[in-house]
């Protein structure tokens, strides 16, 4: 059932069992789950189904710290989320993402792998992805041209990707939402704020408005947070008329350990005889699985680096390709998305007439987990948007950690290289001199927003404990990437999806009393 | 004056491969010798690209930045005897090529111009560079 929020009467109060707030991947994820079941759920999505300037206007704020993609185009803002625009790539996080590592600060998830993995199984239908499997032997038996490199596996391992077409999960799965009688999708009704009973410790309802002048209310028994990390840590930190310091904040840790992967072209492997790497490229919506170069659980912790993972272009496509932070600089993220699309038509250009790649020189570019750092943050704006709320800013901020760690992954990597008399790794500039700690103007985010509402057992170190419930108040949840505690090498949206089923399920236990 | 001929090669990868030569004949402080130049680095770089790899080389590690100084490294072999630099080019190939594969095995590698190099690859390339003076 839809219900547009500027076409009901202001002052609507609004009532379900669960409250899901954000239609991305998580949010329609979770109310997917739930069609067909005995519950009301009520769906709030800022926006509507097309993009709209003036929602998208809502996720504006500054930036400071690192070079970042303005924070209006860097998110989508109406049904379906950034999968509007997202391009499609799915790995699993590994299992010393889980862990804890003593040589990466804030590290250690509540929950491992192994308790995530019946939820990857299923996360891979919602993106439109092959088999659950992400296993190298699997692929090449599905074709034998996928031949890794003759590396040391106890150094560098070969991890597969899958490709969603990509999936658009507003066009995918609005019919689906729309024509469930207990899912009730209410559009333009943006949360403003949530209100809680006197001692904080329940949600009683939250506030929904639009720019057609409606407030409404919504009460439910449970409510999930389905908004994007910063929005997410900016909805928790805006609610502040009972708890000063914002919702689930009474140790500070909202909107801290914002995370982004470091996306970085790093270096070039230059081959003594040509290879077309098959196993390593990327065929847009052809390829279904490739592999990234990552480096062994045992050498991070050897060498004490974060985790990333190395894939590969051919450099005659590479070398015409404008690095992202320049691309994508437009507020508005169609013009960024026009300009991505002509950039690539650009570079393709250059490698369509046959014999255009020699399959000797290959880009290498990084993909790295940032380390949590409580230093970079979302936090409130004094200025305030069109419906009131306080912005969002966020300090993006790098360590010399993620330097340190690429360079030795190169290292590793060019090693390997040489010990397999393939060819020879080459540095870009920027990683040469060891005690060089700035990064270079084009490095870049993956748009892959996560941290600011992190899990942990401990109410002292993280917003959320394991069940993704907010400490100290007993309805409120978090969906989505804001929940890491750190980041992997993978774009985040499969893993997301896995916990948000995993949320699904232990609130379906919740309120069937089971 | 630069002369290119190709020499070929079986110590690179059990295969004969044509290996571009960037050997000048005279007028060089030290004299060219095929050896001198990295097999597979030089399926890979110009000679230019060589020629400042060798010398950036010198730079970076100033300790080796003499022909008599790389030359007794680059022919050390494992028992720490130096090959004489008369002996057969073949022999002489065979060493650096298992001393190349060796760095790499061990670590003993080094960055120069952002190329990760063995050790022994970056110092033929710094003698390379001297005869090309």
């Amino acid at each position: 059932m839809h219900i547009d929020a500027r076409t009901i009467d202001s002052g609507s109060s609004i009532e379900g069992d669960i409250c899901i707030i954000g239609a991305g991947a998580a949010g329609i994820s979770m109310a997917l789950e739930w069609i067909n079941t005995p519950y009301k759920i009520i769906l709030v999505e800022g926006g509507g189904f097309q993009y709209d300037p003036d929602v998208q206007e809502l996720y504006a704020g500054k930036t400071t710290g690192q070079h970042y993609y303005p924070l209006k185009s860097a998110r989508l803002h109406y049904f379906g989320g950034t999968t509007g625009h997202w391009a499609g790539f799915c790995s699993t996080f590994d299992e010393i993402d889980f862990m804890k590592r003593d040589w990466v600060p804030h590290s250690g998830w509540p929950i491992s792998r192994k308790e995530l993995d019946p939820f990857y199984a299923r996360a891979q239908k919602n993106p439109e992805l092959g088999p659950y499997e992400y296993g190298l032997a699997y692929w090449q038996k599905q074709d034998p041209e996928m031949v890794p490199l003759p590396f040391d596996e106890k150094v560098v391992w070969n991890k597969i990707w899958q490709f969603s077409p990509p999936t658009r999960f507003g066009d995918k799965y609005r019919d689906a939402i729309v024509k469930a009688k207990n899912i009730h999708l209410y559009t333009y009704a943006n949360v403003t704020d949530i209100k809680t009973n006197d001692r904080v410790s329940s949600v009683t309802e939250v506030t929904v408005k639009n720019h057609a002048g409606k407030t409404h209310q919504v009460k439910a028994k449970y409510f999930v947070l389905a908004c994007c990390s910063i929005q997410n840590a900016r909805l928790l930190l805006a609610a502040n008329s009972r708890a000063p310091k914002g919702l689930g904040n009474d140790n500070d840790n909202v909107g801290r350990y914002f995370m982004e992967h470091l996306e970085i072209k790093s270096a070039e492997l230059y081959l003594a005889k040509p290879n077309p790497m098959k196993l390593y490229m990327l065929n847009w919506g052809v390829t279904k699985a490739r592999a990234e170069l990552a480096i062994t659980k045992e050498k991070q912790e050897e060498y004490k680096i974060l985790n990333g993972t190395v894939s590969l272009a051919p450099s005659e496509f590479a070398k015409n390709m404008k690095p992202m932070i320049d691309i994508w600089k437009d507020d508005d993220p169609r013009r960024n998305a026009d300009s991505l699309i002509s950039s690539l038509q650009k570079a393709a250009r250059q490698i369509s007439r046959p014999g255009a790649i020699a399959n000797k020189d290959f880009e290498l570019f990084t993909r790295i987990e940032q380390a949590p750092n409580p230093e970079s943050r979302v936090t409130l704006d004094t200025e305030k948007d069109a419906l009131g709320m306080p912005r969002a800013t966020l300090h993006w901020e790098l360590t010399d950690f993620e330097k340190r760690s690429i360079r030795k992954i190169y290292g590793l990597l060019g090693q390997q290289v040489g010990i397999a008399g393939v060819g020879r790794v080459k540095l870009m500039e920027y990683l040469e001199d060891e005690n060089d700690h700035s990064w270079p103007s084009f490095t870049g985010g993956g748009w892959h927003h996560m941290g600011t509402t992190r899990m942990s057992d401990d109410p002292k170190n993280g917003v959320v404990d394991a069940d993704c419930k907010v400490h100290g108040i007993s309805n409120l949840f978090t969906a989505g990437a804001s929940n890491y505690v750190t980041a992997a090498a993978p774009n985040p949206t499969l893993t997301l999806i896995a916990l948000t089923l995993r949320l699904s399920d232990h609130l379906k236990q919740k309120i069937s009393g089971k | 004056m630069k002369r290119r001929n190709f020499i070929l090669l079986s110590l690179y990868s059990g295969a004969a491969i044509s290996l571009p030569s960037f050997g000048c004949s005279t007028g060089n402080s030290v004299a060219y010798k095929p050896w001198m130049q990295p097999d597979l680095l030089s399926h890979i770089c110009d000679a230019k690209t060589l020629k400042e790899i060798g010398a950036a080389y010198m730079q970076k590690f100033s300790a080796k930045n003499n022909e008599k100084q790389l030359m007794d490294s680059v022919l050390t072999e494992s028992d720490n005897k130096i090959l004489p630099a008369s002996s057969e080019d073949a022999v002489i190939h065979s060493l650096l090529e298992q001393k190349i594969q060796r760095d790499f095995e061990i670590g003993k590698t080094v960055v120069v111009k952002g190329w990760i190099l063995s050790e022994t690859e970056a110092q033929q390339c710094a003698l390379f560079s001297l005869t090309q003076n």
